[in-house]
């Protein structure tokens, strides 16, 4: 709109410059001595000129240009410059992750997908005919690597899981030698939502393989202790594809083997949870019983090195143990009054409490930074009614303050490597309010110390061989509903899809060459009259 | 190539020669033949014998044929005599104009073709300047000297400074009527678009016109190129000239102001050449300048039309001396 506006101002105002009437020349001619008189009361002479200037080449030179900017502007045009003749690069992108290697009566996945490609390679060589052609395979799993048609035959799956991105990821190289024009991904995993670029080759996505039910060991947790005595917890997640039920599960580890039950999870449908205790620290294998569809997310073994209770060095004598602690002297957490925190090995974690709720104080809340290890439960509200007094001394090296009360006395400080904590010593026997802000804060910190979070699992899944799968829980799902075969590539189509030039630059250039011409023309004609 | 070299073949211009009437005032030895008696080789007639008479022209067989006793008869040749061209430039500052394509460029032309015209005859030529800031002294030259001279004086008054074009310009003719007396015959080349109050020119072309001299007036045509320019600037501010003074109002170009002005110029004309008519006023037909492309235009038409002008076929000719 405001393209169209600016237009329209440009031809009124070239109209208007047209209709203007020319400045009076001034020439010398050598009868001017003869010329008549001119009228003793000049005509006056209206500065703009009511007729159209439609004998001016000038004129319409300039409206042509302004036109032709105007359609620049507003004109979404494109051309095609010539016909480009056929050329058809094709890319195969063959999925070989481990997945590939489900059967269905005797044939693999990939056996399907290699036909497959086999086809697809035909049809794109039997439609270029005589234009130019080129093809390569990429194979392609959590990693990629790039093979030729002719060896489709021997290639074989790879140890490891992949996904959708990893495919599409693949497809979507750039460095070919061959120009590639069509790219069509062989897997079994359905067709994703993920745009594909406009300007990219066209992409097919064809899902071999039919639905066949899997049950597999996904995951495996180990839930740490608690200091409330709560014991440690292994959990064993097995999903099931295609409503199958689930199958026997069997932990192995040094204490033999258990088979634990498989309760229906409330995550999803087919998601069965085993917790149990776990046994003596070690290489433990997880495995189901009996064959499914896809064998190497059957097998999945993994360490158990965390123990199965909180030790800690513990020499508060006046506070009661946690019950799920364990006193050892080489723990490698050590609960200390701060006099003693000398006392602690160098690299081991502390926990040192200081007389702050012995000494009466009544300061303000000071400066205090983000911790919501310690802070996150704490009514500040009453921390401010009760302020516990500051560290007696110069606080050791290593730590900065967490909270300072108004007159800029450490109350918590926090070391990071290695953790370390100080906080006031806990009450019991004092106010109610000065008991709960006391014990919150201990028993924050102690947990944030004894690292009550999950312990991640160094997973390994294998095969029946023992072959190490990586990440086989991506390839588990093996009963995915086939979605719609796309329609055959449109080679052909392929001319059609010659990239269209927009044609605002061709038309903006025109309207330069037509006001270049205006010019040249108004030059020679100058020249040509002055002569 | 100087500014004022002729646009023509100097070849052809080599090849012809002047070829003024007959009666028309000579001098010298040339290669005029002339109804005279004279040292040439063309029989004129035969004479009786007198006494002086060189004994070796005295045809005896001649003598034999009359059966008189003593009738001696003499041999009596054709004089061969040199003709004098004085060639007058009207070298007002106007002639400088139109700018592209000055008159006075073509005027020169016109004298340096005629010189070697002149030179491939052995005469004499005289070249002069009317309304000339120059020194108006004549320059005249003979033979083959006449291409070199008339160069430097064609040279000369083109790159003369000129007088401003708004000042009223004045002829000088005393110098060109005291050099009339040898001369053969007069070229005028010019516009004619200058007035003559005193009357002077017109004088000195009645009297070039006396002893049967001959004068050619050649006139420069640049009118329609003018107008045209005129034309395409539809509304013009005229500068002042020749003393005739505008002022800024501006003049719209319409038709009937290019057919008065016509009129007023084939007047002004006509006016001038029945003040100098006479026996010997022979008035060419008009150089036309081309209404466009400027100089190179001028040279093509210079080109085309100076060798069949009427002014060179009055005054030249091809083959030998006449």
């Amino acid at each position: 709109m405001i393209a169209a506006g600016l237009a329209l101002l440009a031809g009124l105002g070239a109209l208007a410059w047209y209709l203007q009437r020319p400045a009076p020349r001034d020439l010398r001619l050598s009868f001017a001595r003869l010329l008549p008189d001119p009228p003793a009361v000049p005509r006056r002479v209206p500065r703009l000129a009511l007729a159209l200037p439609v004998r001016s080449l000038s004129f319409w030179l300039h409206l042509l240009a302004v036109a032709l900017a105007l359609a620049a502007v507003c004109a979404d045009l494109r051309l095609r410059l010539g016909v480009h003749s056929l050329q058809i690069g094709l890319r195969i992108v063959m999925d070989v992750s481990h997945g590939m290697t489900t059967e269905v009566g005797g044939v693999s996945r990939l056996d399907l997908a290699r036909s497959t490609a086999r086809e697809e390679a035909e049809a794109a060589r039997a439609a270029a005919g005589s234009a130019p052609y080129c093809d390569e395979v990429i194979l392609a799993a959590r990693s990629y690597r790039r093979a030729a048609l002719v060896d489709l035959e021997t290639v074989e799956a790879m140890p490891e899981g992949a996904d959708a991105l990893n495919l599409l990821e693949a497809a979507r190289q750039e460095d070919s030698d061959c120009a590639i024009t069509h790219v069509t991904v062989l897997s079994d995993i359905s067709a994703p939502t993920a745009v594909w670029p406009a300007e990219a080759p066209i992409l097919r996505w064809v899902q071999v393989g039919e639905p066949t039910p899997n049950a597999a060991i996904t995951d495996v947790r180990q839930i740490p202790p608690r200091l409330n005595g709560t014991p440690a917890a292994l959990i064993v997640t097995v999903d099931t594809f295609g409503g199958i039920d689930p199958p026997v599960l069997v932990v192995g580890g040094p204490d033999g083997e258990v088979r634990p039950v498989l309760e229906p999870s409330l995550d999803r449908p087919g998601r069965f949870l085993a917790r149990m205790v776990p046994g003596t620290g070690g290489t433990h294998l997880a495995r189901l019983e009996g064959r499914d569809a896809y064998g190497g997310d059957d097998r999945l073994a993994f360490d158990l090195a965390a123990p199965d209770a909180i030790f800690v060095d513990w020499r508060l004598p006046g506070v009661p143990l946690p019950r799920g602690v364990r006193p050892s002297d080489r723990a490698g957490l050590s609960v200390v009054t701060l006099a003693d925190l000398g006392t602690v090995p160098a690299r081991s974690a502390v926990l040192a409490v200081h007389p702050g709720w012995a000494v009466a104080a009544s300061r303000g809340i000071g400066a205090f930074a983000k911790d919501p290890a310690l802070l996150g439960v704490i009514n500040l509200d009453v921390l401010e009614r009760r302020m516990p007094a500051p560290i007696p001394e110069p606080l050791p090296p290593g730590f900065l303050p967490v909270l300072t009360d108004v007159a800029g006395g450490v109350v918590l400080a926090r070391r990071a490597d290695p953790p370390g904590l100080i906080v006031p010593d806990p009450v019991r026997d004092a106010d109610p309010d000065v008991t709960a802000l006391s014990l919150t804060l201990f028993y924050s910190a102690l947990q944030d110390l004894s690292g009550g979070d999950e312990v991640p699992l160094d997973l390994r899944w294998e095969t029946a061989a023992g072959q190490p799968v990586a990440d086989a829980w991506k390839e588990s799902d093996t009963s995915r509903p086939m979605s719609a075969p796309p329609p055959p590539a449109d080679y052909a189509a392929l001319v059609a899809k010659t990239p269209e030039q927009p044609v605002w630059p061709l038309l903006l250039l025109a309207a330069l060459g037509v006001l270049l011409a205006e010019r040249l023309w108004c030059l020679r004609r100058r020249w040509a009259v002055a002569l | 190539m100087d500014a004022t070299e002729p646009p023509v073949s100097r070849d052809m211009l080599r090849q012809a020669h002047l070829r003024l009437r007959h009666s028309v005032p000579t001098g010298g030895i040339g290669q005029h033949l002339r109804r005279r008696a004279g040292q040439s080789l063309e029989f004129r007639e035969f004479r009786s014998y007198q006494m002086g008479d060189d004994i070796r022209l005295v045809d005896w067989r001649a003598s034999l044929r009359t059966g008189r006793l003593g009738g001696r008869l003499v041999r009596v040749f054709e004089a061969e005599e040199r003709t004098t061209l004085l060639i007058v430039v009207d070298a007002r500052p106007a002639m400088r104009l139109p700018e592209a394509a000055p008159k006075l460029l073509g005027a020169l032309w016109v004298l340096r073709a005629l010189a070697e015209v002149a030179a491939a005859s052995g005469d004499e030529v005289m070249f002069g300047t009317l309304f000339s800031s120059r020194d108006d002294r004549l320059v005249s030259a003979r033979g083959q000297a006449a291409p070199t001279v008339a160069r430097q004086f064609a040279e000369d008054v083109w790159t003369a400074t000129p007088a401003p074009l708004d000042t009223v310009p004045a002829a000088s003719t005393v110098s060109l009527m005291r050099c009339l007396r040898p001369a053969s015959a007069v070229v005028l080349l010019s516009d004619l678009l200058f007035d003559d109050p005193g009357g002077a020119i017109a004088r000195f072309l009645r009297a070039a016109q006396d002893s049967w001299r001959q004068v050619f007036v050649q006139l420069l045509d640049s009118l329609e190129a003018e107008l045209a320019l005129a034309r395409a600037a539809r509304r013009l501010r005229v500068a002042s000239t020749e003393g005739r003074r505008f002022d800024d109002t501006p003049t719209e170009i319409d038709r009937p102001w290019e057919d008065a002005i016509r009129k007023r110029i084939g007047q002004h004309v006509a006016e001038r050449l029945e003040a100098w008519g006479g026996p010997g006023l022979t008035v060419e037909p008009p150089l036309t300048w081309p209404t466009t492309g400027g100089l190179p235009a001028l040279r093509a038409a210079f080109a085309a039309d100076f060798p069949t002008s009427g002014l060179l076929r009055g005054i030249a000719a091809r083959g030998g001396a006449g």
